[in-house]
């Protein structure tokens, strides 16, 4: 008897420069999180699946900021919210997505969100059962290599939060086996110790017969009568690709493209508004060197505020942007920037309640968001939690970078008045995250209206889930790929 | 001079004034979106006005001193729209810093 062994052809078609039309089963729009996770497991069903990415594949950038926002991150990293306050919008634009600069931090899916999903609407428990989101989530915990920072990556930023919060904090739990603690994650790691998708999940959907399209921007999802059917795309180049899809078309772009590609592509979007983790700082000038040792990008975190919408990690951060958490102008700033070295930074993520809107503006999709009061008064009092647990760890000065406030904080006194501030707009420099909601979704998490419309990124959430959603995200993608097998 | 450098060498002035001794790129970056750039660009016609108002003369016309005072007086400005303008000025110039 003969004994066969399949064949496989592993493909990444980055920028064609000819026309090209394919069709497969799945068409994927987006490379990141979740459309990586539907790839793994539907090529490994058996299903043909093209993944479509607007970036390119990437490459670690150097240490210098300018190079990381040019080569990896959306718009160079300098698009923003529109609303009272300005607020950054990081997303990563290459082969893996955003998991390809995150800070690796792997959070469980918090069960208290999941009951108030189900609260709101039963239709949750069908959608995403708790007992197959779990074991999808330890599938993905094996497939990432999920373990905690071990105490030789803690370094003195991580280090000094563990210490300052005590047992309110803990070592993060981290997708980056063999991490040498280059502390470059948000760069892409220069080791490949991180299990990015396009390290993890993306080879493997490639090994089982899936083709990844790179530098090809979806224009338009195509719908005849009420199903879609398909994609239309451009590469860089200008050349045009036509994906179609015999099953279904998978929307896995971002809660910010996702919901815009839809509209542009004339579809009426119902669902709750956009959301997000709107981010604020705090940092602090310590008698000892902090950075420049073996140290986990962010190797701590604390998730014992998180019924209080409150959660704080370790930042290590390109210098230019640990830079620009340094309070000040002119020769006063200057004079800080020398003691750099000597700055830790950590950062309040809070489980914000506002809700924005994504919209077709002129040159691209425009997110229209300001964070309600309510949210500024959860950040300032993360920022006043974390100011004295700064102090305590031994931080001669905190900068929390707070109008209203001290420039500067030596007491625990000042630090716990942070929280008193009112919380008026344009308070504190904040980025955008984590990004939610936006689509909603029926059975098979199809667009309402659309056959063979599925969406599987987090704009299918019903709202924010107050934890780095990248395990969340694969877990809920799981699912949906398990829906269409 | 074109009008896109004139309103460089501003942008210059006003890094130097956020962080003496900036040197950095002299142009702004073509990753960065178009309409991103336009607006940077323009936001520093911002800084004219407020140079008038404070010192009876425009921008590139002052002391680097008084140049490095407006930014402070702009960094603690009351009205929020004016911080988060120069606070993503001083992103720029860290981020564009060589």
């Amino acid at each position: 008897m003969v004994e066969t062994t399949r064949t496989y052809i592993t493909m990444l078609i980055d920028n064609s420069n000819i026309d090209i039309t394919e069709e497969a089963d799945f068409v994927i729009v987006g490379s990141g999180a979740a459309g990586a996770t539907c790839a793994r497991w539907l090529a490994a069903a058996g299903r043909s699946v093209i993944v479509i990415e607007e970036g390119a594949p990437p490459k670690p950038a150097g240490g210098d900021a300018l190079e990381v926002m040019t080569t990896l991150f959306r718009d160079a990293g300098a698009s923003a919210t529109i609303g009272e306050d300005v607020i950054p919008l990081l997303q990563g634009k290459c082969v893996g997505g955003t998991t390809f600069i995150n800070g690796a931090i792997q959070v469980p899916f918090p069960e208290a969100v999941w009951q108030d999903w189900v609260k709101e609407d039963k239709k949750w428990e069908k959608l995403l059962p708790w007992n197959k989101l779990m074991s999808a989530q330890e599938r993905i915990y094996k497939e990432l290599s999920v373990a905690p920072t071990p105490p030789e990556l803690w370094g003195e930023n991580g280090g000094n939060l563990l210490k300052g919060l005590g047992d309110r904090a803990h070592p993060t739990l981290r997708n980056a086996p063999g991490c040498k603690g280059s502390g470059r994650c948000l760069q892409g790691c220069p080791n490949g110790a991180k299990q990015s998708v396009d390290v993890s999940m993306l080879p493997q959907a490639m090994a089982e017969g899936a083709i990844i399209y790179s530098s090809c921007e979806v224009k338009k999802v195509i719908i005849k009568g009420s199903k879609a059917v398909g994609v239309q795309g451009k590469f860089a180049s200008g050349a045009t690709l036509i994906a179609k899809a015999k099953q279904a078309v998978i929307m896995a772009a971002s809660a910010i493209q996702t919901p815009w590609l839809l509209k542009k592509s004339g579809i009426t979007l119902e669902g709750n508004g956009f959301q997000c983790h709107p981010g604020v700082a705090v940092a602090g000038l310590f008698p000892q060197k902090i950075h420049g040792m073996p140290e986990a990008t962010q190797s701590a975190e604390s998730l014992h505020w998180l019924s209080e919408r409150i959660k704080f990690e370790s930042l290590g951060m390109p210098r230019a942007f640990r830079a620009a958490r340094v309070p000040g102008s002119g020769k006063i700033l200057q004079s800080r920037l020398e003691k750099l070295d000597h700055v830790a930074c950590w950062g309040v993520a809070a489980k914000a309640e506002a809700r924005g809107k994504v919209a077709r503006g002129p040159f691209g999709p425009m997110v229209f968001y300001t964070p309600t009061a309510s949210d500024r008064q959860v950040m300032l009092k993360g920022l006043s939690i974390l100011a004295e647990a700064m102090l305590d760890a031994g931080a001669t000065e905190v900068w929390p970078a707070v109008y209203g406030s001290p420039e500067t904080i030596t007491t625990a006194q000042q630090a716990r008045a942070l929280a008193d501030i009112a919380p008026t707009p344009g308070l504190f420099p904040m980025a955008a995250t984590h990004l939610f909601c936006g689509v909603k979704v029926r059975d098979k998490f199809q667009v309402e209206g659309i056959d063979g419309l599925v969406v599987a990124d987090s704009s299918l959430f019903p709202s924010n889930i107050g934890v780095n959603p990248m395990l969340s995200i694969m877990a809920a993608a799981t699912l949906v790929a398990e829906n269409w097998i | 001079m074109q009008k896109t450098g004139y309103l460089m060498l501003i942008m210059k002035k006003l890094f130097e004034s956020i962080l003496p001794g900036w040197t950095g790129y002299s142009e702004l970056p073509k990753q960065f979106p178009f309409y991103i750039r336009l607006v940077l660009k323009f936001s520093v016609l911002f800084l004219h006005i407020f140079s008038i108002t404070n010192y009876g003369l425009p921008f590139g016309m002052i002391s680097i001193e008084k140049r490095e005072q407006l930014i402070t007086k702009l960094y603690h400005h009351r009205v929020p729209a004016i911080r988060n303008l120069v606070q993503w000025w001083k992103l720029l110039a860290l981020t564009l810093q060589c």
